[in-house]
Order: C-alpha cells, then sequence, then structure tokens
C-alpha cells in the first residue's frame, strides 16, 4: 500500500468496464473513465433506479470483478488481488451500509455491530482488547444504548440503519459505502441519520461514498456527481 | 465463529429446525430398533442349544433334524435303536450322550422322554443350564416335568395328575392313554426357548405309553384292582432291560473339541444303521441364513426412511436458502468468502444430522429400556440394551455423512449465488 499522505485518493476507478456474467460479449453496465474519492471526502452519487450506482459500489467494494481497468483503493489495485484477498482486503478497509435490511435478524445489536471485528483480524486489532466497549460507544453515539441486548430483527428500520453505520464504522474502516441508507426512513430521519452518519466518519477519518436516486440531500455533501454523466452506458429503460 | 452462525441461524429458525431433527431422529431410532430386534432374534435363536458337540439322528437332513430336535417343528422321522446310543456311549471320544425320544403330545405342547443328564448336559444362551422352579426333574415312569410356558398357559400345579396324547395332535381323547395318568413332580424355569412349551417324561414312561395297558414291570407285584385305579409309579431303576426299543434322537458331547468332526463322520459313515450326526451351530447358521432374506427386504425399508429424513433435510435446507439471500450478502459485505458461505450451509447440514443421530439414540434406547420388559414377556425375546454394534455405528456415520453430503447441494447453489448476487439486495 502507497503512502498515507493527503494526496492519495481512496478510490481511484480508471477505465473501468463492467458487466454481470461470464460471457464476453454481455452489454457492459459501468463504463467509467475516471471516478476518484479523495481521502476525507463525503461524495453524494445519485442516479436513476437501474442505472448502476449499486454495481458500481459492488465494483469497488471488490465484490463483482471487473472486465477492464483499475480499481485502486487506498492505493491497492483489487484487479491485482486474488478473490480471496479481495474479500479479506473488503472486511479491513470497507464499512457497508445496505438500503435495508442490514442486520442479521437472530444475533442481537451487539454481536452485529461486532461482526466485523470477528471477521478481520485488521479492525479487531485497531479496537484492540475494547471491541465490546468501542461497540457501546458507537451505539451511544447513534442512539442505540438501551436496545444493545434486542435481537436485529426486533428494531425499527431507523435503529436498524443506524446499527448498520455502527457495525460499518467499528474497526475504524477507512472507506464506508453507503448503498440508498436512508431511503427506508422518513424525511426528517433522514437528515438526523446523516448528521450521525457524518459527525462518526470525521470522528474515524473515514471517508463517505454514498449512494441514492434521491436527490434532496445532497446539500449535506462536499461533492455530488451524476451517475449517468460519467457513465458512457446508457441503459435507461 | 461460524459455529455460532450457524446455530444462531438455526435457532432462529427453531421450529422448522426441531422437525427436521426429529424426522431424521425417528428414521435413526427406527434403524437401530430393526437392527437391535433383528441381531437380538439371530442371538436367541443361535443360543437355543449350546455345549450340544453333535445331534445325531436317522438321515433325513440337517435342517429336519434341527428343527424337531431344538424347536420342535416337524414331524418326527423315524426312530434309531437304543444299542446305536449304547455303542457310542462307549466310544472312547464320547463325554456323554443323552436320548432324545418325541412322538407323544399334551394338549398341543410336545412331550419329551429323555434321562436326567439331559436337564445336567442341556445348555443355552452359552452357559445357561435348565433349572427348576420347583420339584425334580422325571425319576420315575409316570413322572412328567413340565416347561414354563406349559405350566403357566394350563395352569399346572406340581402334584396334578396329566394325560399324555399318543401322536402330535392337539385334539385330546381319541387316542388319551386314560389309564396311565402322569404326575407333574416339577416344573422349570424360564428359558426363551422351546424348552418352555416341552413336557418332559422319562423314556421308560414313553415306552410305557406306547406299550398297550398299564406300564409292565418284570419285578414287583403283578398289578391289583386297587393298583389299576391308582396305577403304580415305579422308579425306571425298577425296570429290567433297556429303558427303550429305540429313540429318535441323541445329544452328544465330546471329551475334546478337535474329535468332533471326527467323529461326526465316522456316525455318518455307520454301516449298522442309517445316521446323521449334525453339528448344531452349523446347522443353527444355516437354518438362519434362510431366515435372514426377509430381513433384506426389511433392510431396505428402513434405508428408505433413513433417505427420506435426509430429503426433508434437504427440502427444509434448500426452502430458506431464497430467504436467506440477504443474509448472505450482508456476510458477503462484511468480507466473508463464498467458501465461507459454503461452508456455513455444510454446517447446518452436519449439525441437523449430528442432533438427529443423537436425539434418534436418545429415542431409541429410551424405547429400548421400555419395551424391553414388555418384550421379553410376550415374545420371549431378549433385547440386550447394548452399546452399538459395528453395523450400527457405521449407519450412523453414513447418516452423518450422507447429511453433510445434502449439505453439498443447498452449499453449492448459495455459492453459486454470492457470486453472481454482487452486494444486490435481492428481496
Ligand atoms: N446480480 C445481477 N445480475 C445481473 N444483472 C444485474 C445484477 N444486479 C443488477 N443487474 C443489472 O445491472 C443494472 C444496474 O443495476 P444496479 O447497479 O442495481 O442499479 P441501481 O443500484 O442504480 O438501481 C440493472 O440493469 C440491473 O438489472
Ligand atoms: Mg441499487
Amino acid at each position: 500500500m502507497t503512502a498515507d499522505n493527503g494526496d492519495t485518493a481512496v478510490i481511484e476507478v480508471r477505465d473501468l468496464k463492467f458487466h454481470y456474467g461470464r460471457k464476453a460479449g454481455a452489454s457492459l453496465v459501468l463504463d467509467i473513465e475516471e471516478f476518484l474519492l479523495k481521502k476525507g471526502e463525503r461524495m453524494f452519487v445519485y442516479g436513476p433506479s437501474g442505472c448502476g450506482k449499486t454495481t458500481l459500489l459492488g465494483v469497488v467494494a471488490g465484490v463483482l470483478e471487473p472486465v477492464d481497468g483499475i480499481v485502486r483503493i487506498l492505493g491497492q489495485d483489487l484487479t491485482e488481488l486474488s478473490a480471496a484477498r479481495r474479500d479479506t482486503f473488503r472486511a479491513d478497509h470497507i464499512g457497508y451500509i445496505f438500503q435495508m435490511f442490514n442486520l442479521l435478524p437472530y444475533l442481537s445489536v451487539l454481536d452485529n455491530i461486532l461482526l466485523p471485528v470477528a471477521m478481520s483480524k485488521a479492525r479487531r486489532s485497531r479496537v484492540g482488547s475494547q471491541a465490546k466497549a468501542a461497540a457501546t460507544t458507537l451505539a451511544e453515539h447513534l442512539g442505540l444504548e438501551s436496545r444493545l441486548d434486542a435481537l436485529g430483527g426486533e428494531l425499527s428500520v431507523g435503529q436498524q440503519q443506524r446499527v448498520a453505520a455502527a457495525r460499518a464504522l467499528i474497526g475504524g474502516p477507512e472507506l464506508i459505502i453507503a448503498d440508498e441508507p436512508t431511503s427506508a426512513l422518513d424525511t426528517d430521519r433522514r437528515t438526523a441519520f446523516l448528521e450521525l452518519l457524518f459527525e462518526e466518519c470525521n470522528a474515524a477519518g473515514a471517508s463517505l461514498l454514498f449512494v441514492s436516486h434521491d436527490r434532496t440531500l445532497e446539500s449535506m455533501f462536499d461533492r455530488v456527481l451524476e451517475l449517468p454523466d460519467i457513465n458512457r452506458v446508457k441503459t435507461l429503460a | 465463529m461460524i459455529i455460532r452462525l450457524s446455530l444462531s441461524s438455526l435457532n432462529s429458525r427453531r421450529l422448522a429446525t426441531a422437525l427436521t431433527v426429529l424426522s431424521l431422529a425417528l428414521s435413526v431410532a427406527l434403524l437401530l430398533g430393526v437392527e437391535q430386534v433383528r441381531t437380538g432374534v439371530r442371538e436367541s435363536f443361535s443360543n437355543t442349544i449350546s455345549g450340544t458337540d453333535l445331534i445325531v439322528g436317522t438321515r433325513v437332513g440337517q435342517l429336519q433334524l434341527i428343527l424337531f430336535t431344538v424347536f420342535g417343528i416337524g414331524s418326527t422321522p423315524a426312530n434309531i435303536s437304543y444299542d446305536t446310543l449304547e455303542k457310542y456311549r462307549e466310544h472312547p471320544a464320547v463325554e456323554w450322550a443323552v436320548p432324545f425320544s418325541l412322538g407323544d403330545s399334551h394338549r398341543g405342547f410336545r412331550v419329551v422322554g429323555t434321562t436326567e443328564e439331559y436337564f445336567e448336559k442341556y445348555r443355552y444362551r452359552r452357559d445357561r443350564g435348565i433349572r427348576l422352579a420347583e420339584g425334580t426333574v422325571p425319576k420315575r415312569i409316570l413322572d412328567a416335568t413340565v416347561g414354563h410356558q406349559v405350566a403357566r398357559e394350563l395352569d399346572y400345579q406340581v402334584g396334578q395328575k396329566i394325560i399324555i396324547t399318543h401322536g402330535i395332535s392337539g385334539a385330546p381323547g381319541i387316542s388319551d392313554h386314560d389309564d396311565s395318568p402322569f404326575t407333574i413332580v416339577g416344573i422349570l424355569d424360564r428359558t426363551a426357548t422351546p424348552i418352555d412349551r416341552t413336557v418332559y417324561i422319562t423314556l421308560e414312561g414313553m415306552e410305557a405309553i406306547h406299550e398297550d395297558g398299564p406300564p409292565t414291570l418284570s419285578t414287583g407285584p403283578p398289578p391289583t384292582a386297587t393298583a389299576v385305579q391308582e396305577p403304580a409309579n415305579p422308579s425306571v431303576e425298577d425296570r429290567a432291560g433297556p429303558p427303550a426299543e429305540s429313540i429318535t434322537a441323541f445329544f452328544v458331547g465330546v471329551k475334546s473339541r478337535i474329535d468332533t468332526l471326527r467323529l461326526q463322520r465316522e456316525i455318518n459313515t455307520d454301516e449298522s444303521e442309517p445316521l446323521q450326526a449334525i453339528i448344531p451351530g452349523v446347522a443353527l447358521a444355516e437354518l438362519w441364513r434362510g431366515i435372514d432374506m426377509a430381513d433384506t427386504a426389511l433392510k431396505a425399508v428402513v434405508a428408505l426412511v433413513v433417505l427420506v429424513g435426509l430429503l426433508g433435510m434437504l427440502i427444509s435446507l434448500l426452502s430458506t436458502l431464497n430467504e436467506r439471500r440477504r443474509e448472505m450478502a450482508i456476510l458477503r459485505a462484511l468480507g466473508a468468502r463464498p467458501k465461507i458461505i459454503a461452508i456455513l450451509l455444510v454446517i447446518e447440514a452436519g449439525l441437523l444430522s449430528v442432533a438427529g443421530v443423537l436425539l434418534g439414540l436418545l429415542l431409541n434406547y429410551g424405547l429400548l429400556a421400555g419395551a424391553q420388559p414388555i418384550v421379553e414377556r410376550a415374545f420371549g425375546l431378549a433385547l440386550p440394551i447394548r452399546a452399538p454394534n459395528q453395523f450400527e455405528l457405521m449407519a450412523l456415520l453414513f447418516v452423518i455423512v450422507a447429511g453433510v453430503l445434502a449439505g453439498l447441494v443447498p452449499a453449492f447453489r448459495a455459492y453459486r449465488n454470492a457470486l453472481s448476487d454482487g452486494l444486490a439486495m435481492k428481496v
């Protein structure tokens, strides 16, 4: 990994081509010349449903393998890594928040938050022996202190999203990726959720890549990008 | 970690998990039960007679000889002469030889004429001898000692008089020897073998039934009027000459096991009379092979039941797979490799199988402990509570292995989903 100076992009995507499936002739979903996220930056990416937002996040997270191009995260080109190494890299450096159903419904809130610590050695060593304390602190900041022992499935959607944020943040990953995490929330709750998320990202020094089809929140971000503008694939039905 | 996830996930689907485990457990319990009954039957079967090295009778084939001498089944073949018994008693290889005569019945039970030595030498279940519950073995001409079941079914007591019918038919009266009633002098302990259904008398007593009129004695007073009303019951020693003209068979114990085969050959080639000597163990094994055929079908049915149990588990795992795609995507986002997700499902299948086998064992031994006394009383079948035998252990291992292998099917599907779904949340 390259030095962690201010110039290093957290995400650097170049000449990316991606399509689902292994067939060579399949139609592309993404064709992006350049996409950059700087350290500490909070970026808002929007676009209509089906334009490839989730797909882009999958590529950036190393779950999906591009057909062509470079996907450099924290200076590490994911396309050079084996699938297993990419999975480990994701566990170590990326926190991911889904649109909804983020939690394993049969685990407690605390256990849900602690999952990344259990799965990643790097994140485990960053929280040290204080994993539980770190989880509790995060939960307190996010207003979840009274629900730590509840099961994931027993929470309201708003609480679930906050638990998902805590889980993404624990162990201090450098990059937080959020895929429409507010779309299941009421309008007034969205702002509150985002404020909490920003606060914790700031505290942890994490960069944030946030996608949504809904532009009402864009004013709160450092940078706003319309995916169809950079994606040369036009597949809007 | 993975195991904890599996356990929590299974726990969250408690009802489906419990039903899957239960159906597996029932099939496992059935599998064990069938095998226990089978080995129990075979054990008590092959232990019907032990300690006897040869059974000698006329040439009717080994199966028939063992059937009528040990199991009391089949028609009685021609007799062999008593002199033959006497001859082999003197044989240097022979330790003991006891006569065994059939041909009469008492209310449907076989009557066997033999000597006191029979009760000393006969062994079943390896080394158990015949024991008396009450009274003595038959010593005098009109003495009878009855088996446990005879006494129980006919409600007989020591001292009671009974009539022995000539021939095997159960219908009384036609050829009853009204004038020679036997007296019950003893009741045998339960053996759970055909001995329980046998009435034992002396050889002389049997001879007496077949003679016309009351037993004749060469010594002692001629029959008087009082003696006819109250027939005399002289001791067998009072009779002159050999106790019988002929007998049905005799049992032989050899001095040294090594001599068994040589003696068998010698008897089989005896030129004075057509004889056949059989080794009980060999004959029982041959008989068992014939009976064992039916049990292959039973085994096939049990195998199917186990298969259905495993299929049930497979279906249950596959049906939850779709609703668990979300769970899989979460784990993927957290950095779980597709392999881990596949292993998760294999572990779940393994846990279900192990739980099924353990619960099945518990159910089986619980039922066995409860049913054992009832089965013993009703069928005279001893079902020992024993550790699983090698076949059973193999079968249990097979269930677990097959369960894990069945888990590979949903695991493979989950693996493919994990690769193709990406992080899209399929709802
Ligand atoms: N797992 C998948 N397999 C095949 N095609 C997919 C898969 N996921 C998404 N797609 C397709 O890729 C395109 C982009 O989808 P997606 O990235 O989910 O869009 P967005 O998140 O912007 O709504 C859509 O046309 C969608 O049908
Ligand atoms: Mg999407």
